[in-house]
């Protein structure tokens, strides 16, 4: 811990005792330091089907891009969390190429047997992993019949298993929501619904994170939908207003349909320190995202993503 | 002469790399004085005017025995305080 020590000397050259202050550097003060958080700089990932992972990987970090991807976004769905390891061949992938990995796992009523067996393969990786429980929960039916019991459902999830993975020091915890409802006020009013004061206020969450994308990806592209980051900044001073400006944001998967509208959604995440890690979401899987390719128009979306992850913003 | 006393405190206990760490020192001195002198000034056709100025005197020098790895940059002083940036 640095520190750094005065003496006041007067003009008869009598001297003080030594005064000293310590400070530490590289929690991102004001926000919570947990695992892989520290610093301001932006970790900027992605996720394919892993049919097209090698590929895609290739593709982005081909030149002109100047650095690499730093997280991976990794999906244990519904049913699928039946070992400690699931997904352990991608999760050791991402972690030899230097990838931070982001994983979320379903299972409605998964065993704390289960649970701590899988925080504890995780924290033998020995690197910041960030984890989640059950993404964007919105509408799914195996949580509830109404929106309510989703959202019982859900943060009672949260509750249970937040303490199983904060316990490991490698390992932090955060929901990640479904991000389009920041985009009316109705939709707000649901959001607050599955993200409350109770839930914000506490030890809960390391970080808060949420999904965010263009409207209607697969119909024709509009540029007068709202754009992926300006729901990102609109999610975080939501939270700002709400009262919970401590947490850092983490972007569990964005995608744009225009060059310009991917650029603007790197720069959102770049911009603020308060998010620490975004994912490009380069598939169209789910009709959510469109795979990032070089486009002869002006709007080129692979090369909107490379300079987003060449940006001296970008980790490390 | 009495030592002088002195106190040092940071604005924050933890700072993002980059961030301006401001450092701020209280020094305090029993000894220290401020000298007020006064008179009347009267020119050769006998206008007069009054004036007053005044002096500190055993001014505190704020000296750095340990830096912290820094170069801290005073940013500014009063006869009891003085302020100091750096970056961490």
């Amino acid at each position: 811990m640095p520190t750094v020590t005065v003496t006041v000397t007067d003009a008869s050259g009598n001297v003080s005792a030594p005064a000293s202050a310590s400070w530490t550097v590289g929690a991102s003060s004001p926000y919570k330091p947990f695992p892989g958080g520290v610093g301001t700089k932006v970790r900027m990932g992605m996720r394919t089907p892993d049919s097209e992972r090698i590929a895609r990987v290739a593709e982005v970090e081909a030149a002109p891009a100047t650095r690499q991807l730093t997280a991976w976004r990794i999906f244990v769905e519904d049913g699928g969390w039946t070992s400690p390891s699931v997904e352990g061949d991608i999760i050791d992938w991402a972690i030899s190429q230097g990838m931070l990995p982001v994983i979320t796992y379903k299972n409605v009523n998964p065993s704390t047997t289960l649970q701590n067996q899988t925080a504890d393969y995780l924290q033998s990786k020995g690197v910041p992993i960030a984890v989640g429980r059950w993404h964007e929960p919105r509408g799914d039916t195996a949580l509830g019949s109404s929106t309510s019991a989703q959202q019982t459902t859900w943060r009672n999830m949260q509750a249970v298993s937040s303490p199983i993975f904060r316990a490991r020091s490698n390992l932090s915890f955060g929901p990640i929501a479904n991000g389009f409802l920041i985009s009316t006020a109705n939709g707000r009013t649901e959001l607050e619904g599955w993200l409350p004061d109770a839930d914000l206020a506490g030890s809960l969450y390391d970080w808060i994170g949420a999904d965010f994308y263009q409207a209607a990806p697969d119909s024709v592209p509009s540029l007068a939908t709202p754009w992926p980051g300006e729901r990102m900044r609109d999610f975080a001073e939501w939270l700002d207003d709400r009262g919970f400006p401590d947490h850092r944001l983490l972007v569990g998967e964005f995608n744009g349909n225009h060059g310009n509208v991917l650029d603007d959604a790197c720069e959102a995440l770049l911009e603020s320190d308060r998010y620490w890690l975004g994912m490009l979401f380069n598939s169209t899987t789910g009709n959510k995202g469109i795979v990032l390719t070089h486009d002869s128009n002006a709007s080129d979306r692979l090369l909107a993503f490379q300079q987003g992850i060449s940006d001296p913003r970008a980790y490390p | 002469m009495a030592n002088p006393t002195a106190s040092a405190t940071l604005n924050k206990a933890s700072y993002a790399v980059g961030e301006t760490i401001t450092l701020t020192v209280n020094h305090t001195d029993a000894d220290r004085q401020t000298l007020s002198i006064a008179g009347t000034v009267t020119d050769s056709v006998g206008n007069s005017a009054n004036w007053s100025a005044t002096a500190q005197i055993d001014a505190g020098v704020v000296a750095f025995t340990q830096t912290g790895g820094k170069t801290w940059t005073l940013q500014s002083a009063t006869a009891n305080q003085s302020v100091y940036t750096t970056t961490a």
